[in-house]
Parts: structure tokens; C-alpha cells; sequence
């Protein structure tokens, strides 16, 4: 297992990776950040929470038996990808990853989430 | 504004659409102004915690977050020594409200509101107090609104 800060230091790594942060979705509080720009992860983890919210709610509403893995968020020069943690110690937990969207992988930004969930402790 | 003490409580309520109660309480806990419609659990629960946020916070701001099974509490003491503390509903998005609710405390919860509430505490001070029945009585609404007139006067 991996420390907090190694691991997201590491996620950051992707070519084109400009911010990341875990977040609490029960409080939309986040619990590690890391940046390689300026970019204010405590809003974007508040605001997201309510993304996430808004998706679960309307699955039930839809009364769909599926889980939410990854959320994809495409914007005109960006990428935000959510991934919801399924690992038991990280109930309720997210990892929110800002992509430069000319320079990153989106296929290995979803597997570096998938590794970051699986080798933190948090 | 005739009552700044329950302009604050208010302005408080207005921002935050999804707060169910707003308390301000003293330095000395003693409640300066609560949602009427505030329940004697929530009053005790913001008491606590204002007693340990002033008691591990001194002189400056700090804040603390409560989660219950029922309700979020969201406490912030100010260096003045007020503590206000927002209740929101369980999982409350907490950092969100935070956002509204930490400038908002910043420009309500002035030097002169202080003042305002330790002349209060001051007034409620001399009042002898050894007789004063508990929690939810006609003394506490007697305290209360001493608190307000002092308020009020400048």
C-alpha cells in the first residue's frame, strides 16, 4: 500500500495530468490534493460531489441495478474523469483527475485511477 | 437594521438554502440568538461543540464538522470568540456550504458583534444566576432577551 501523497504524486505523473484529489462524497470534502497548475481542488471536489449525487440519484430513479465506475466530463480543453472507489476501506470515496485534453491518454488515465484505488491507504 | 444579532442569523438563512437551523452562541455559551424553531437536542449539541471549539481554539478562527445519523453540524469560531454553528441534514455536502458560509461569518461576525455579545454576557453576568432554572424556561427566555436589548441599545 501506498501513502497518500506518493500515490497521487504518481497518478500526476500521466502525461497531461493537471490536477487530482480524493474526496469524502459524504461530506464533499477532499482528502488529498495534488496539482501541477494552479486549480482550486477544494471546490472542484464540493461541486463534483453533487455531480455524483445527481448521477446516483438518477439511477435509482431509473431503477437500474448498476454501479457507477467512472464518470467522464469532456470539456473544450480539458477532461475531468471521476472514478467512484469500490474497495471496501474506501467506501464513499472518489479520485478526481484534471486531464490536459490535447496531451493526455484517456485509456491510461482510467487505468492509472484504477491503480491509484487499488495501492492507497488512506 | 434594528437587531444586528438576528440580522446575522438571518442573512445566514437566506444564503444557505439548505441549513436547517443557524445558532450564534457567546464565549460564555450562553445563546445569543437560535432559529426559533431550533429542538433543546440541537441547542445542546451546538453548546458542545462551541464549548470544545473554544476551549482548543483561543483566540483564533477554527472550525469543526459534526456528522450525526440525522444531521451535519458546521461550527466556526471566530477570534472574537463567537461561535456560530449551521445544522444541515445527514451527509450534507458540508464543504459546499462552507463556501457560501465562511465569508459571509467573516463579514457578519465583526468586532462589534462581539463587543455587542460580551456586554451581553457582561449585563446576564450580574444577573444572579444561582436559582436560574434549566434549559427551555422562562428564565432562559428572560436571558434571551436581555441578550437582545443590550443588542439593540447602541
Amino acid at each position: 500500500m501506498t501513502a497518500p501523497d506518493v500515490a497521487l504524486s504518481r497518478t500526476l505523473d500521466l502525461d497531461g495530468a493537471l490536477a487530482i484529489a480524493l474526496v469524502d462524497y459524504g461530506s464533499g470534502m477532499a482528502l488529498a490534493t495534488r496539482t501541477n497548475v494552479p486549480f482550486d481542488l477544494e471546490l472542484a471536489a464540493a461541486v463534483n460531489t453533487e455531480v455524483i449525487r445527481s448521477k446516483l440519484r438518477a439511477i435509482e430513479s431509473l431503477g437500474l441495478d448498476e454501479t457507477i465506475e467512472d464518470i467522464l466530463i469532456t470539456l473544450t480543453g480539458q477532461y475531468h474523469l471521476i472514478r467512484l472507489a469500490s474497495r471496501p476501506g474506501l467506501t464513499g470515496v472518489f479520485s478526481y483527475l484534471v486531464l490536459d485534453r490535447a496531451k493526455a491518454n484517456l485509456a491510461l488515465a482510467r487505468r492509472a485511477l484504477k491503480q491509484l484505488e487499488d495501492e492507497i491507504d488512506l | 437594521m434594528d437587531d444586528p444579532v438576528r440580522d446575522v442569523l438571518e442573512r445566514l438563512h437566506d444564503a444557505l438554502g439548505d441549513v436547517a437551523h443557524v445558532l450564534l452562541l457567546d464565549p460564555g455559551e450562553r445563546t445569543v440568538v437560535t432559529d426559533d424553531q431550533a429542538p433543546a437536542h440541537v441547542l445542546a449539541a451546538a453548546r458542545g461543540i462551541a464549548t470544545a471549539l473554544a476551549a482548543a481554539a483561543g483566540d483564533s478562527r477554527t472550525a469543526a464538522i459534526v456528522e450525526t445519523a440525522t444531521a451535519t453540524l458546521y461550527a466556526s469560531h471566530t477570534p472574537g470568540g463567537l461561535v456560530a454553528v449551521l445544522v444541515g441534514p445527514a451527509a450534507w455536502n458540508v464543504a459546499l456550504a462552507r463556501r457560501t458560509a465562511d465569508p459571509l461569518l467573516r463579514d457578519l461576525l465583526t468586532e462589534d458583534l462581539t463587543a455587542r455579545t460580551r456586554a451581553a454576557a457582561a449585563l446576564l453576568a450580574r444577573t444572579p444566576t444561582a436559582g436560574t432554572p434549566a434549559l427551555g424556561t422562562r428564565a432562559q427566555a428572560v436571558r434571551a432577551d436581555a441578550v437582545r436589548s443590550v443588542a439593540r441599545s447602541d
